[in-house]
């Protein structure tokens, strides 16, 4: 679907027609749905909070000025929402394992350095899910920008607040960190 | 170009941000540097197997999108929205009048205050009218007449 198709969907949804929203969602869904789980590192999570970035797209269809795609201004509805949702549970994490360790004490540290401890089998995709779910946070959403929602730098610098050459340098970090990561992956591939 | 020049573009060639001319003198690296060939080509491996495959479409997804959509008013755009600034700068005046308006008390009694405490009988009047004093009134006053 070509950008002058989005628009011309917007301007139907905004007239009334509410159905014609769905042709958005089919077109968008899956980039979207793939986005919200990458940064939120949890499929199940992400397909409740795509759906919500869709509600809150269509509630917000008449403030898209259209100075960007529309699914680059979707991408922001869902990098944000998920940044909200990861400092919620950041927050939340922090009250939960200070109230265990105020019943547990040495116990609970046990439990959390025998955990990290422990080699996770699983399938591929488990696999890929759990090397992403490992990269810092920034990293994640910087390889999301860029790779998935096919930001360039200008657009990533503007989104994220910080010059060119910090995009470049935070995004080199990320791939190293991410090639390193997945070295095991990639090697049994060429066998 | 150098070696390490070309190894720190090779992202950047990835990402489509290079010049004509620095597009080409990187490739043209590359076709020569086998270590660059493979950097080039682990990280295109590495991004396919990361960020290419997009999850099968789910008309299901769809429909719980829009079973929700249906509950929703429609999106509308506010027609007045410009209106916004000038019920601000409105307001903004009203705020100041009414500030203003006490201050103007004191003025009105320090009148008073001067026609009730005219000791040298001063024609006080002229503070209160709007027609001054002529000009031989005012020359009187100054040497002593009344």
């Amino acid at each position: 679907m070509t950008a002058s198709d989005d628009f011309k969907i917007i301007k139907a949804v905004i007239s009334g027609d509410k159905e014609a929203f769905a042709s958005l969602v089919r077109a968008h869904e899956g980039r979207i749905r793939q986005i919200c789980s990458i940064l939120l590192s949890n499929s199940v999570e992400a397909e409740d909070v795509a759906q919500d970035v869709f509600v809150k797209a269509y509630q917000s269809l008449a403030e898209f000025r259209g100075q960007s795609s529309f699914s680059t201004w979707l991408y922001r509805i869902a990098y944000n929402r998920c940044m909200d949702i990861f400092r919620q549970k950041a927050r939340h994490r922090t009250e939960s394992l200070e109230e265990l360790l105020d019943i547990q004490g040495d116990r609970a540290t046990d439990l959390f350095v025998g955990k990290s401890g422990q080699a996770s089998p699983g399938a591929d995709r488990m696999e890929l899910e759990e090397i992403l779910a490992s990269l810092r946070p920034e990293q994640r959403e910087i390889l999301v920008l860029r790779e998935m929602s096919g930001l360039t730098y200008a657009e990533m610098a503007s989104f994220l607040g910080c010059s060119l050459d910090a995009v470049k340098a935070r995004l080199k970090r990320a791939r190293q960190e991410l090639k390193e990561k997945a070295r095991h992956i990639m090697g049994s591939e060429i066998v | 170009m150098d070696h390490n020049d070309c190894k720190e573009k090779i992202f950047t060639l990835w990402d489509n941000e290079l010049t004509g001319a620095e597009r080409e003198e990187v490739a043209n690296h590359l076709r020569e540097c086998a270590e660059c060939r493979t950097e080039y080509s682990d990280w295109k491996r590495t991004a396919g197997i990361f960020f290419e495959a997009t999850p099968p479409s789910s008309e299901e997804f769809v429909q719980r999108v829009m079973n929700r959509i249906r509950g929703l008013e429609s999106p509308k755009l506010f027609k007045w929205r410009w209106l916004y600034p000038a019920i601000v700068g409105a307001a903004f005046a009203a705020f100041v009048l009414m500030m203003s308006y006490p201050a103007r008390e004191p003025q009105e009694s320090m009148e008073a205050l001067l026609l009730h405490n005219n000791s040298d009988n001063i024609p006080s009047a002229w503070l209160l009218t709007s027609e001054g004093p002529n000009e031989s009134q005012i020359l009187g006053y100054a040497v002593g007449e009344q």
